[in-house]
């Protein structure tokens, strides 16, 4: 039973999910790598090149998301990745793969999985926790616990389900959940598909909480993490081996958070460093000036959060208009200039 | 120690920095102060080599890095890095001002860092190079010579025609010029060898690189050294060439001290033409196990030469190309049966666990040892003298000693010194920069400037195992006691082995061992015992190896011979006299005779030793066709030492205007210890 390990991830990230193609591939030959990509090849671009490290290409469109480009519409690019997920995981059980794992396009994987193989023979969700030891000191506690209160206990840029009953009970009841609102609205108690995962230990049976520290280690929990390297070239976390590291928003404010939980330490300094090296290699220069595809209008210009806020709230527009990107003839722009102006006047996504 | 900034802006920093940023100054007073400020510091060798094109565009180091260099994240020497400074300092930057000119002008009296707060780390790994990415500087000198394999080997044949053996070394500097403990221990076995009458060929690459250079069709050139002479450059094709036209009889030895810049390949092509009696493979570095001879991953720490597949290699900036090394190292030593030399029991230890390469033998040779001499009162009370010595980088713990000055700001009975080539210095406030270097032409500058500075500590901060720590050998030598790091390898051995000095696990407990006094008393108690000096004595080089079984390296014979334009001729030797039959000299031309021997012990150059004269042989009597030619005689040409008495030492090659005569005698005063090298004795 091979396992199948998926990833979500528009055209601006690939050279972060070749990262974890490459590094994946080095721990599991024997696993398949999937990638779901919710976003448009450039004519120019040579897709079957771009994507060779990943056995599978999956056009997001392709999922069978019920009015796919009506629907999309009403997410940013980071909602949008994620809302995918949920469909993506029911696809895959639809084709009977029997373990299958998420990971972000972000993650890096320096150690064998096999103890997740096993779990997932006695559990059928695995989740990890953002933090597994309580913080301490006011900063570490707001930058850290606050923080996951605000977006999720668990960290969904692991995930890893079983195609069982339980399995595919959570997958279904996953999938509507991110098709209904997967939104960053904290206020709302929403955040993107992660803050739903605080209920699943609840509403499902066999669910595993992973609390190995090797496991999704990342500068939210790093305060509690010692990283080391042994004598024999390992790297391990408080003891356990590193399993997989998730550089989030390396480059941007991750940087400084890393520096901030580093604890003066230079391992994790040297992993950081690390990947800005692997991404310089498996840079794509060929799309540095491609734009996300659904971050526009069909004649390129942007379309503004404004605009997607209040589409968000207005089935009746998403039920009319099949494909709300599209500015030719009886569009939503169109409406939108008519009704609703000052959304189009903001130039954000 | 709280650093004070400046509030943002210009107006905080003077009115001169108004002047400075205008750019527009030329000719005004402050300007050319500021300018002469900043000179002092700018290094135009480093800069000029280290930005090729800025010296390809022929610009003035100085100006260049005024006006532009800084701006483009450019070092104006090896201890300043401005992007790290700007980085520190926001307000600096945010002024726009030359960060060199406030370092030396302002930010080191505030007490400005030079890195990042808690940036140690970060600026190290901002700093990192991949290899094939990291400048070769090319080190030959501009009107160079070039020698083909013809010019090359007509040197050697002038050289080689008398001599005794031919040694073939390869480090990866030119040794006379470039200060450090190899290069000295490089000059001081080509100096052996040539006392007894040896030839020494030396190449280095001229393309300088740590690690291995790549394999390629490209010619690769070496620098050529001869008995200490530069002679230009050649290819390691036409070396190996010239090596192969040897002559067969003559005895040859293959050296390798360090093969930073060289290529294997090429190293196994001049073994194969040269078919040394004997290859040695000295152990100074790691550099057998990876192209980072200190093995420090990522630059940072020490890595224990983990598997080349394993993911701390992975995760080095130097594990990239670890296989391929390994690989053609592994190649090399399969070809060439080396016998492994390592100046330390640590260093062989390291070696063998971090480097599985076959070797024909395994010895420890350490370079020198410290001979005790007798302690002398030590003298006031004043601070503790605590030093840190040579160059300004993490990987002999510069960092750490940044971080002991910025703790010691606080502390009366702590001075500290920095002592280290010119280049090297770094003007930082609380701590006194003194000139010093350990050279083939000072080997005891190190050594003496740390005595006459009464230096009672000398900080080992290394983060990796040293396999010899020279430095901290002179600081005993000036009768100093060590502050070790247990990572330091063969120098915190040295501490536990001569019980002069502490060893400690890591930089929290060094900080904690001045800030708890707890180095003042370790002082005091140095000063109630008195300074113990001692003599430095160089007896390690490949120059002194006795091979198992092989004959000491002391004898009576003093291999005394002539040598006549370029042949050698030996004499009859009856009752104490030496008999040569002298050729007829050449149609109107007289010879160019010289009297040559072995040297007269001691050869081993100490900082304590009393005659430091290179002494051949004490001539008791010399005779031209039966007519003495006494002391003074201007037939006794070049190579005399002054007389004494009634006898004349000569230095081991010294002429003699033999005119028309036929019969040359010799007698000596009889010494019993000449030194030979034990390799080529026969």
């Amino acid at each position: 039973m091979s396992v199948v390990c998926f990833t979500s991830l528009t055209l601006g990230y690939l050279p972060r999910a070749r990262v974890l193609a490459e590094t994946l591939r080095a721990a599991h030959p024997d696993w398949r790598l999937w990638a779901v990509l919710v976003d448009r090849v450039p004519p120019a671009f040579a897709c079957r090149d771009a994507f060779a490290a990943f056995d599978t290409v999956l056009d997001a469109e392709d999922l069978g998301i019920a009015r796919f480009r009506a629907w999309l519409f009403r997410h940013d690019l980071i909602e949008a990745c994620t809302a995918v997920k949920g469909a993506a995981l029911l696809h895959l059980q639809g084709l009977g793969i029997d373990k299958i794992v998420y990971l972000d396009p972000d993650i890096a994987v320096f150690h064998p999985l096999a103890a997740l193989e096993r779990r997932l023979d006695t559990a059928s969700v695995v989740l990890t926790p953002h933090q597994v030891a309580p913080n301490h000191a006011a900063i570490a506690v707001s930058d850290n616990e606050l923080s996951a209160l605000r977006h999720g206990v668990y960290n969904l840029g692991f995930l890893a389900v079983r195609s069982d009953a339980v399995g595919r009970a959570f997958a279904a009841w996953w999938a509507e959940r991110l098709y209904a609102a997967c939104f960053d609205d904290p206020a709302n108690g929403l955040f993107t598909d992660q803050k739903y995962a605080d209920l699943v230990p609840a509403l499902f049976d066999r669910v595993a909480i992973e609390r190995d520290p090797g496991w999704n280690v990342a500068s939210w929990n790093l305060s509690q993490r010692q990283l080391r390297f042994t004598h024999d070239g390992g790297i391990t976390v408080n003891g356990a081996p590193l399993a997989f590291y998730h550089f989030t928003k390396h480059g941007g404010i991750g940087d400084t958070m890393t520096d901030r939980y580093a604890q003066g330490r230079h391992e994790p300094l040297e992993l950081w460093h690390w990947y800005a090296r692997r991404l310089a290699v498996h840079a794509e220069p060929n799309l540095a000036d491609a734009c996300w595809h659904y971050g526009q209008f069909s004649d390129g210009t942007p379309i503004p959060r404004a605009a997607r806020l209040l589409y968000r709230e207005r089935p009746d527009l998403m039920a009319y208009f099949d494909d709300p990107f599209d500015v030719r003839g009886e569009s939503l722009r169109a409406w939108l200039i008519n009704h609703a102006p000052h959304t189009l006047a903001a130039h954000t996504r | 120690m709280p650093i004070r900034y400046n509030p943002p802006g210009r107006a905080a920093l003077g009115g001169a920095v108004e002047l400075i940023a205008a750019g527009d100054t030329q000719g005004d007073p402050a300007h050319a102060a500021a300018l002469a400020l900043v000179a002092a510091h700018v290094d135009a060798a480093f800069y000029l080599a280290r930005y090729a094109d800025v010296a390809a565009a022929g610009a003035d180091a100085l100006e260049h890095y005024w006006r532009t260099g800084w701006r483009e994240g450019r070092d104006p020497n090896p201890w300043f890095h401005t992007a790290d400074y700007l980085r520190a300092n926001p307000d600096v930057r945010a002024a726009g001002v030359n960060p060199l000119w406030h370092f030396i002008a302002q930010g080191r009296h505030e007490g400005r860092s030079l890195r990042p707060a808690g940036g140690t780390w970060r600026a190290a790994l901002d700093r990192l190079v991949p290899a094939a990415e990291r400048p070769a500087p090319w080190t030959a000198l501009p009107d160079a010579p070039v020698l083909d394999a013809a010019a090359l080997a007509a040197l050697l044949a002038a050289g080689c025609g008398t001599a005794r053996g031919l040694v073939v070394a390869l480090s990866h500097d030119r040794y006379p010029e470039v200060p450090g403990g190899t290069q000295l221990l490089v000059a001081d076995e080509q100096r052996k060898f040539n006392g007894d009458n040896a030839v020494y060929l030396h190449l280095s690459p001229v393309a300088a690189r740590l690690g291995l250079a790549p394999a390629s069709p490209e010619p690769h050139w070496l620098n050529v050294i001869l008995d200490g002479t530069t002679h230009g450059i050649a290819t390691a094709g036409a070396a190996t060439v010239a090596l192969g036209r040897l002559p067969a009889e003559l005895p040859r030895i293959l050296v390798v001290h360090a093969l930073h810049g060289h290529r294997p390949e090429a190293v196994a092509a001049l073994a194969r033409a040269l078919r040394p009696a004997a290859a040695f493979y000295w152990v100074h570095d790691y550099g057998a196990a990876c192209g980072n001879p200190r093995l420090l991953r990522n630059d940072i720490a020490f890595c224990h030469a983990p598997p080349p597949d394993s993911m701390a290699c992975r995760v080095c900036i130097h594990g990239d190309d670890r296989n391929s090394h390994l690989q053609r190292m592994r190649t090399l030593f399969e070809a060439v049966p080396f016998d492994v030399v390592a100046p330390s029991p640590l260093a062989l230890a390291q070696w063998q666990s971090a480097v599985a390469l076959p070797a024909r033998s395994l010895r420890v040779h350490p370079h020198a040892r410290l001979d005790p001499l007798p302690a002398h009162a030590a003298d006031d009370g004043g601070p503790a003298r605590v030093a840190f010595i040579g160059q300004a980088i993490d990987a002999k713990g510069w960092g750490s000693f940044q971080e002991l000055v910025a703790a010691a700001r606080d502390l009366a009975g702590l001075r500290l010194f920095q002592f280290a080539s010119p280049a090297e210095l770094v003007p930082l406030d609380g701590v006194a920069a003194v000139p010093a270097e350990t050279s083939a032409r000072e080997p005891f500058g190190m050594t003496r400037a740390l005595a006459d500075h009464r230096i009672d500590l000398v900080l080992a901060l290394s983060p990796y195992p040293e396999t010899f720590g020279y430095a901290a050998h002179e600081a005993l030598a000036a009768g100093a006691d060590l502050v070790a790091l247990a990572a330091a390898g063969n120098i915190a051995d040295l501490v536990r082995r001569s019980g002069r000095g502490v060893v400690l696990e890591d930089t929290a407990a060094v900080l904690a061992f001045f800030t708890t006094a707890a180095a003042e008393a370790h002082v005091r108690g140095m000063r109630a015992t008195g300074r113990q000096p001692a003599a430095l004595v160089h007896c390690g080089s490949t120059a002194t190896i006795v091979p198992d079984g092989g004959p000491a390296p002391i004898t009576a014979d003093p291999d005394l011979h002539l040598r006549i334009a370029g042949t050698r001729l030996d004499g009859v030797q009856r009752d104490g006299v030496w008999r040569f039959a002298l050729p007829a000299p050449r149609r109107g031309g007289a010879h160019d005779v010289r009297l040559r021997s072995r040297h007269f012990l001691p050869l081993w150059d100490s900082a304590s030793a009393a005659d430091r004269r290179r002494l051949g042989v004490a001539v008791d009597t010399l005779r031209l066709d039966g007519a003495p030619v006494p002391p003074g005689d201007p037939r006794r040409t070049g190579g005399w030492h002054a007389a004494e008495d009634r006898w004349q030492w000569t230095d081991g090659d010294a002429g003699i205007a033999t005119g028309a005569a036929a019969v040359l005698e010799v007698t000596l005063v009889p010494m019993a210890r000449y030194w030979r090298a034990p390799l080529f004795a026969a």
